[in-house]
């Protein structure tokens, strides 16, 4: 009976050991599967369990925070306000803290407490609910910022926005005055009366106006972004000329005559155009041709009555026409005199009309300079000597190669300078004439010196001028028409010579002229 | 539960040392009294906390090799157990990971965070006395043979004696009860605890006497 009755106990206490088993199971899964961070707190404040949402909530494991003091994760005036409260109040709820995590990241947590108590009242610890706002607050936080910055950036969009209507009120203003400035320019360039042409510095033509249209006969539409020397024939010769050019005389399509000036301009960026200027002087030259023609023609109407006269003086100068009287005849003298000076100018005259009409040089040929010079010389001694003036010829002593020369027309080039020289020279001065031989240079270089009045430095610039005459010469000598130097430096430069001078007032002026010595296989024609 | 197969390679290989442990085995088995389900669950999971499942399955090893299998898995909580796997587990934990008393302090410490009995008695937990009271009534919810008592309870020198009497497994055993009793206090008191095996049964004292002070 004894032992039926143990038996029946041991079975009673298996069947309850099992129940608790279960029982403690049961707890045990809903605690762990409870999905929000769960604590149970001694009255003390001593946390004594922990459930898994706990410790993947705030990253502890559960085996670190049981037996810890409640203030190893809250902070400790926070954790006791926390128990005294639960304790008072018998539950919390939301009340926020900052939570440490195992990783030492504060966290802020709502938190919810539910006090334990027996069932004489007395206060056994309490259960702990944990959230983790930190996500929410920042996320607060994060809008809170978010509105600040959006508002800051609109702020600052609308000063940007009223920046830029600013700037580009500025940038209109500017805009309209470079559209101004621009057809300003646009205006001068069209309506120029010259003709412009921009040449880049790869030969391209970048800008024509429509003077430069017309003056070449070609339109902008054929010409811009091509090769000026393509699409411009007629400048072939100024193109390929690198060097500035001030006023170069150019024929274009006859009678088309300009003048061309070239201007190298570095523009931004460093690069390098050529602005070229077209002058039309087609109708000065047609004056300057007519004005030719007619002094040649008076020239020719008046030499034939001169001569007449001439003839007619010289007649009754010799008494062919019967006795005159002593008086008539210096009368008879003083008019022939100045008919013969009217023929000289009318000469010189038709000269200078053949020299612009560049048909003055009509018999070039080889000879020796210094017998044309030896005979000019010879036939001014008798005046020379009248006016007390000594007159010498030095000849170098080398032996001296022939020139191409118009003999008759560089007999006139030392004719007039000794000529001048004896004009200007005063009594007892000296005149000296030396022809010598610059190797250097390949040049016959002959020197009229004097030791007359001299030329005034402020008319040295102008005295190979046509009609040209200082105020001394003048008063000098009353017979000179100013077309004697003008004559010298046209014939000496035909002959593709040179002419100069050195002059001091009161002590002289020597006059230099080299002509080029060329040999006598050269081609004649092609040189005069 | 029936024994355990070992190899005869196992036993070639330390036929002396297997010989020894098997012995001292048998002779925990044949200890007098029971132990709870949870103490030897607590053990295992320590080895699982410190070195993961392949230090339990290394144990478990041991524990067929030295003659007495129990599986982890197999162990139920509230079931009473003979008390002599407390030796030889703790000798089948020596001898897969050769644990330092240091260790066996700290499986101790380990074994109140998990303990149902605990738990269910954590409503005592209000004051010291009536906390030091229940531990000690803890004792015989463990175990079904010795006693735990404490000989001191004095809050204000913030200081507990214990005294274990009629209990003498292994010296690896008085450091996991003195790691035991470290915690219960430190869970009881909020502070940090140290302790003091001040006598010992297997240094020839007639009890166990632990001096804890936070």
């Amino acid at each position: 009976m004894v032992d039926d009755s143990l038996k029946r106990e041991e079975v009673k206490i298996q069947v309850l050991l099992e129940d608790i088993g279960l029982l403690e199971q049961y707890v045990q899964e809903l605690s762990t599967f409870f999905p929000l961070p769960l604590c149970f707190i001694s009255p003390i404040g001593v946390m004594l369990e922990v459930n898994p949402a706990f410790e993947e909530a705030f990253g502890y494991k559960f085996h670190e925070l049981i037996g810890e003091s409640l203030g190893k994760i809250i902070e400790k005036k926070q954790a006791e306000k926390l128990i005294a409260e639960t304790i008072k109040k018998g539950s919390v709820k939301a009340s926020e803290m900052i939570l440490r995590s195992s990783k030492g990241k504060e966290m802020i947590v709502g938190t919810y407490t539910q006090s334990r108590i027996d069932e004489k009242g007395n206060f056994l610890g309490f259960f702990l609910g944990m959230f983790d706002l930190t996500d929410l607050k920042k996320a607060t936080i994060d809008s809170q910022n978010l509105a600040k910055t959006l508002q800051a950036e609109r702020q600052d969009l609308r000063d940007a926005q009223k920046a830029l209507m600013n700037m580009l009120e500025d940038t209109d203003e500017e805009r309209e005055r470079a559209e101004q400035e621009r057809n300003r320019t646009q205006l001068i360039i069209q309506n120029f009366s010259d003709g412009l042409i921009l040449i880049g510095d790869r030969g391209l033509v970048e800008l024509m106006n429509p003077e430069a249209e017309k003056l070449l006969a070609v339109s902008k539409q054929e010409s811009v972004g091509k090769k000026a020397g393509t699409v411009f024939p007629l400048l072939a010769e100024v193109l390929l000329d690198p060097a500035p050019l001030f006023r170069k005389e150019l024929k274009l399509q006859s009678p088309r005559v300009v003048e061309v000036t070239t201007i190298p301009v570095e523009m931004e960026g460093g690069l390098r155009r050529t602005l070229m200027v077209l002058h039309d002087i087609t109708r000065e030259k047609q004056i300057e041709q007519m004005k030719t023609e007619f002094v040649s023609l008076a020239a020719h109407q008046l030499r034939t009555p001169l001569s007449a006269i001439k003839w007619t003086l010289k007649m009754m100068l010799d008494k062919d026409l019967g006795p005159v009287t002593k008086d008539q005849e210096n009368f008879l003298g003083k008019m022939y005199e100045s008919n013969e000076r009217m023929i000289s100018l009318i000469n010189d005259l038709l000269d200078i009309t053949r020299i612009e009409e560049g048909r003055y040089l009509y018999k070039p040929d080889f000879e020796r300079i210094e017998d044309i010079i030896k005979s000019v010389v010879d036939s001014y001694e008798e005046e020379a000597k009248r006016k007390n003036i000594s007159l010498a010829l030095t000849i170098s002593s080398q032996s001296l190669p022939r020139v191409l020369v118009d003999g008759e027309k560089i007999r006139l080039v030392f004719q007039n300078l000794v000529e001048n020289a004896l004009h200007y020279t005063p009594k007892n001065g000296a005149i000296t004439v030396t022809v010598t031989l610059d190797k250097k240079s390949n040049e016959i270089e002959t020197v009229v010196q004097d030791t007359g009045m001299g030329i005034p430095e402020e008319y040295q610039n102008r005295i190979f001028e046509k009609f040209f005459r200082a105020n001394a010469a003048t008063r000098v000598n009353t017979e000179g028409s100013g077309l004697g130097l003008y004559l010298v430096k046209n014939i000496v430069e035909a002959h593709e010579g040179r002419v100069w001078f050195n002059s001091k007032v009161n002590e002289g002026t020597a006059f230099h002229v080299a002509l080029p010595i060329k040999a006598e296989r050269d081609d004649i024609a092609s040189n005069v | 539960m029936g024994r355990g197969k070992v190899t005869v390679l196992e036993i070639m290989n330390n036929p002396q040392a297997i010989k020894e442990d098997r012995e001292k085995a048998i002779a925990f088995m044949e200890m007098k009294g029971d132990i709870r389900g949870l103490s030897l669950i607590a053990d295992y999971e320590y080895v699982r906390h410190k070195l993961g499942e392949e230090g339990v399955r290394k144990v478990e090893k041991e524990m067929a090799l030295l003659g007495h299998p129990l599986p982890l898995k197999e162990i139920k909580q509230m079931e009473f157990y003979s008390i002599g796997y407390a030796g030889v587990i703790e000798l089948a934990i020596e001898r897969a990971h050769s644990f330092t008393m240091e260790d066996y302090y700290e499986m101790g410490r380990y074994a109140p965070k998990s303990s149902v009995i605990l738990k269910v008695m954590l409503k005592y937990f209000a004051s010291l006395d009536s906390a030091i009271v229940q531990a000690t009534n803890i004792w015989r919810k463990y175990y079904t043979v010795g006693t735990l008592e404490a000989t001191e309870v004095n809050e204000k020198e913030r200081r507990v004696i214990f005294r274990i009497s009629g209990y003498e497994i292994a010296p690896s055993t008085c450091h996991v009860i003195r790691g035991y009793l470290t915690q219960v206090t430190q869970m009881i008191t909020g502070e940090q605890v140290a302790s003091e095996e001040r006598s010992c049964t297997f240094r020839g004292d007639p009890y166990h006497e632990i001096v804890l002070t936070w």
